[in-house]
């Protein structure tokens, strides 16, 4: 664990109005890493990738990606840089097919082959899209349309992930299989910050970990020693 | 005989091709890219102003006698060009605002341009301007015609002149659409935080469609100055603006053959509506120690219209078409499935 992180955000200081959500939040992400941000709700986990993807403009603290400071930048500025966000509640494009989907998460994309090799890779790996692929995407399944957002994500051949909540909503078996997915990406590098309600998982298939109490870091680790940790436990693991 | 038919006739022709045209460009800023504009009209008014004082200002003030058909001609690139550059100024300060706000902020700039006019002494206060009759003017002393001839021929000039310049528009909104800007246009109306996360420039986009809008409606907006060879502030009110926007939202948001469809139901209703015979009444109000009071249906188009509205929304809120668009293939998959229900839901 030699090399500089890709991703570091720095005592970031974000505001809701006049209400701080985030109080010097610093993590860092290095490459093939998957590290995931745990907390409860309303601690700030959201709001610190918004903030990092650049929806949200802190107010101070400064976010590091690949060695260029990007805060304040627009988000499709970031995205083309290389750094890509799944948001919360999926928001894929209802009414365009599931292929549509695909190619809209290409759009920063010029080359023509290597999108349809994607679209055929991510087909592969998820072969219910590959099913679907001529329909609209608002008729898929909660946990389809996750899938198909996290793809659509991938299209852009994102440096690293962020993912924002991806079970959140879904039956348990779904979580599961979201989890699996998470697991495989990362078996192929794809480098992951993940934010999750549910800790136990997210701890599971991540390197590292943070933990976020009302806008504040409080803990940070490897996984496994936050899994093991008895107030984290307490806390969000059900004892 | 027929030469009068075709006078009715090709005006009305001629001016739904106008709508249409209209009709088309607003369907791109508010049911394609999903911008709530309520300004059309303005944009629209823009385009006419500009024609009708290249042509019947500026020659009288520059004293260059009768305005001759290059200046004509001219007329239409400057229209285009100066309502688009008032989408410009518009555009790019009220698109950072959303929904509703946009919807304000353009119907301010509608009603702003309408009271300047009506305020305005180039542009001829509320009495407006007339358009001297360029084309009618052409063909009778520099090609020589004969009077009938002339008219016949300016009216035939001015259906293929509307139409054509709706079909140019179809056409390029068309393949727009079905461009990689097409579909981040669509992914913009979809969802515009998803989109920018997706790498799309929302401001890039939007101020791209508003003015591509806006210099459309200029264009439409110099024939009909042209052809009706007058223009007044009024014409230009907001209620024509909210006629548009009913048109864009019956015909489908986004389907640019539903708002051809739509334009011309809703241009010909007022029309067929007059050819009503003045012996037919309908009751439409009970007034006690009176009773019913009739009117001529002529005078119900308004009740007619709302009633239309409302039946569509209850009954097919999605519009005419959907999002989709009439094809030949969708065509031949209409009439194939036509016994059953089939098809696509």
């Amino acid at each position: 664990m030699s090399a500089a992180p890709i991703l570091a955000a720095e005592q970031l200081d974000v505001f809701y109005g006049g209400i701080q959500a985030l109080r010097g939040v610093s993590l860092d992400v290095r490459e093939g890493e998957l590290v995931t941000l745990i907390g409860a709700n309303g601690a700030g986990k959201s709001t610190t990738l918004k903030t990092i993807a650049g929806i949200l403009a802190p107010k101070s603290g400064k976010v590091r990606f690949n060695g260029a400071e990007i805060q304040g930048r627009s988000s499709h500025l970031i995205l083309r840089d290389g750094l890509a966000l799944c948001p919360e509640g999926r928001r894929i494009f209802p009414n365009l097919t599931v292929d549509e989907n695909l190619d809209l998460g290409a759009y920063v994309r010029h080359d023509a082959q290597g999108v349809k090799d994607d679209v055929a890779r991510w087909h592969a790996t998820f072969p219910i899209l590959k099913e679907r692929a001529r329909q609209l995407a608002g008729t898929l399944s909660g946990g389809e349309q996750q899938m198909l957002a996290i793809a659509r994500a991938l299209m852009s051949r994102p440096k690293v992930l962020m993912l924002d909540e991806p079970s959140l909503g879904l039956a348990p078996k779904l979580v599961d299989q979201i989890f699996a997915v998470l697991k495989e990406l990362k078996g192929r590098g794809v480098t992951i910050l993940l934010v999750e309600q549910n800790a136990r998982q997210a701890l599971e298939v991540a390197d590292r970990g943070y933990v976020l109490e009302t806008g504040r870091i409080v803990k940070h680790g490897p996984a496994s020693d936050l899994s093991g940790d008895p107030a984290v436990r307490k806390a969000y693991l059900g004892g | 005989m027929f030469w009068d038919h075709f006078q009715f006739w090709g005006e009305h022709l001629l001016l739904v091709g106008i709508w249409v045209s209209l009709a088309l460009s607003l369907n791109l800023i508010n049911g394609s890219t999903g911008l709530f504009s309520l300004g059309h009209q303005g944009f629209f008014g823009v385009g006419a102003y500009t024609a009708a004082m290249l042509v019947a200002v500026l020659p009288e003030k520059m004293g260059w006698g009768a305005p001759g058909i290059g200046l004509f001609l001219l007329s239409f690139p400057l229209a285009m060009l100066t309502a688009a550059l008032f989408g410009l100024l518009v555009g790019v300060p009220c698109l950072r605002m959303r929904g509703d706000y946009l919807a304000i902020a353009t119907l301010g700039f509608g009603e702003i341009f309408r009271i300047f006019a009506i305020n305005s002494e180039t542009m001829g206060q509320s009495r407006g301007l007339s358009v001297p009759n360029v084309v009618r003017a052409f063909f009778l002393d520099t090609l020589k015609m004969e009077r009938d001839d002339a008219r016949h021929l300016e009216l035939i000039f001015y259906i293929a002149l509307s139409w054509g310049l709706s079909l140019l528009i179809f056409v390029c909104m068309r393949n727009l659409m079905r461009s990689a800007h097409g579909r981040a246009i669509m992914a913009i109306r979809e969802d515009e935080t998803a989109a920018e996360l997706l790498g799309v420039n929302l401001t890039r986009y939007k101020v791209l469609v508003f003015v591509l809008g806006a210099g459309m409606a200029g264009l439409s907006g110099a024939v009909y100055a042209h052809y009706l060879r007058y223009v007044v502030p009024e014409q230009f009110a907001l209620m024509q603006g909210v006629i548009f926007v009913v048109i864009v939202v019956m015909g489908g948001m986004g389907s640019f053959s539903g708002t051809v469809i739509a334009t011309i139901i809703i241009y010909f209703i007022p029309v067929l509506l007059s050819f009503s015979p003045d012996s037919v009444r309908v009751p439409v109000f009970f007034e006690p120690g009176r009773g019913l009071v009739y009117r001529s249906p002529k005078e119900l188009w308004q009740v007619i219209f709302s009633l239309l509205l409302i039946g569509m929304i209850l009954l097919r809120p999605q519009g005419i078409m959907g999002s989709r668009e009439v094809t030949f293939g969708w065509m031949r998959k209409r009439a194939e499935s036509a016994p059953g229900k089939g098809g696509v839901t």
